[in-house]
């Protein structure tokens, strides 16, 4: 097997042929490139910051699960306010991405000073609900 | 500042909003690096416009919509130009392959009958392994020469515009008083500030205002800025400042920001936005400005 052969069945982790010597013992030994990435996998977290006409901010952790934001009691971010309807909006996640839903409210949601529809969320978006603000944060980071 | 709930039935969605190629990368993940597809939605009435890379995403999105029968056949695809960032994506359009599915291009009656083969041409085995053939889709091409064409309640105009390489066409969707202007790919600077003012430019500029007039948003070509443009002149784009100003004085409502440069960040975009938004958000009347981002759709 040649040298060019070796590197590229380790680079792609192939089982070693028959006739593949065995390391030199007096080179580095060539670490799998499956070995590093190992367990890798990528996280990703989001949460939001929710201020309503007072000072208190409520961090609210977003999962993969669909949150309703409104005024109704039944609704995960609970916002009690009258310009808010029952059931505002609505957060899915879909495929990679968190995303802004308006439920056909009366008074409408806002994305950076935008009433939308809809909308895949981005860090740092801010999002107006009646006379609630919601800040949005998203990170992904690798967990091994 | 808010829209009865019963007027939020014509919705604007944003399947691709950069200029020139597409651009993955972490630093245009927010705006988005697909090319120029946008799509009106009137109910079940569905209309497109352009075709480039942003077009896949509809596709896939309208799968759903098209099993569940929510969207009316045809689906109207409106083309501004041929240029490669306005067209690469048909390709990639699920629906065209889908049997059933009914789909009616439109574009300008410049190419002389060639629209059609311009198309075809991209999918040229030297350029793509599957030709036009294999669209299960009954496609139907339309070189436009009528002045408008209705849709159902949807009336739509076209315009010539002048100052594009190769030619642009610009279109505008009014349905019950609500209108909603797409031009993208122009260089206004060309007509607003040229260099030998004349009577002609005074008309198209003219033209230009009359059709974006009290439009509810206008999508707009402002690829560069002011220092910019010495660089760029004549390739066909306008910058932010003027068709800001033209925009407010034309009386448009929501000013989307479209057709981004390559180079430009979601940081740089964004410092845009914060620069521009407030001057005209406080202004008596307000003009709403925003720079288009894919995963958008706004009512209008």
């Amino acid at each position: 097997m040649t040298d060019a052969n070796r590197r590229f069945a380790t680079y792609w982790d192939l089982p070693p042929s028959q006739d593949v010597e065995g390391p030199d013992p007096s080179s580095t030994i060539p670490i799998s490139r499956k070995a590093l990435l190992g367990n890798l996998n990528v996280q990703q977290r989001a949460y939001m910051e929710v201020r309503g006409t007072g000072d208190e901010v409520r961090g609210i952790h977003l999962s993969e699960s669909e949150v309703f934001i409104g005024r109704s009691a039944e609704c995960e971010v609970h916002l009690p306010f009258n310009n808010i309807s029952r059931k505002h909006a609505r957060i899915d996640f879909k495929g990679e991405d968190y995303v802004l839903e308006d439920l056909n409210s009366t008074n409408g949601t806002y994305v950076n000073g935008v009433r939308i529809i809809r909308c895949v969320l981005r860090s740092n978006d801010q999002i107006q609900i009646g006379e609630a603000k919601i800040y949005f944060v998203e990170e992904r980071t690798c967990q091994r | 500042m808010s829209t009865p709930t019963s007027q939020l039935d014509l919705h604007v969605s944003f399947w691709g909003t950069r200029g020139s190629i597409s651009t993955p990368g972490r630093a245009t993940e927010k705006y988005g690096g697909n090319t120029p597809c946008v799509s009106v939605q009137h109910k079940d009435t569905l209309i497109v416009l352009d075709a480039c890379t942003g077009i896949r995403n509809l596709g896939l999105s309208l799968t759903e919509a098209l099993k569940a029968g929510t969207i009316k056949m045809p689906i109207h695809l409106f083309l501004s130009h041929t240029h490669w960032d306005h067209i690469q994506g048909l390709p990639f359009f699920g629906p065209a392959y889908t049997p059933g599915v009914k789909l009616d291009v439109y574009g300008s009656a410049r190419k002389g009958g060639f629209l059609e083969s311009i198309l075809q041409g991209q999918m040229d085995y030297d350029y793509f392994p599957v030709d036009m053939n294999a669209f299960g889709a009954e496609l139907t091409v339309h070189e436009m020469t009528d002045k408008s064409i209705d849709i159902g309640p949807l009336h739509i105009e076209w315009q010539e515009q002048v100052f594009h390489p190769g030619g642009c066409v610009r279109y505008s969707i009014t349905v019950n008083g609500r209108k909603v202007v797409y031009a993208s790919d122009v260089e206004l600077n060309k007509i607003f500030r040229p260099a030998e003012p004349s009577d002609e430019l005074a008309e198209l500029g003219k033209q230009y205002m009359d059709f974006i007039r009290d439009a509810e948003i206008l999508i707009a070509d402002g690829q560069y800025t002011e220092s910019e443009y010495a660089a760029v002149t004549g390739w066909g784009h306008t910058t932010i400042p003027l068709i800001v100003e033209t925009a407010y004085a034309a009386g448009v409502k929501q000013l989307a920001l479209f057709h981004h440069d390559p180079q430009r960040s979601d940081k740089m975009i964004d410092e845009f936005w914060k620069e521009w938004y407030p001057r005209y958000h406080d202004k008596s009347p307000p003009m709403n400005i925003f720079w288009a981002r894919e995963g958008l759709t706004v009512p209008v």
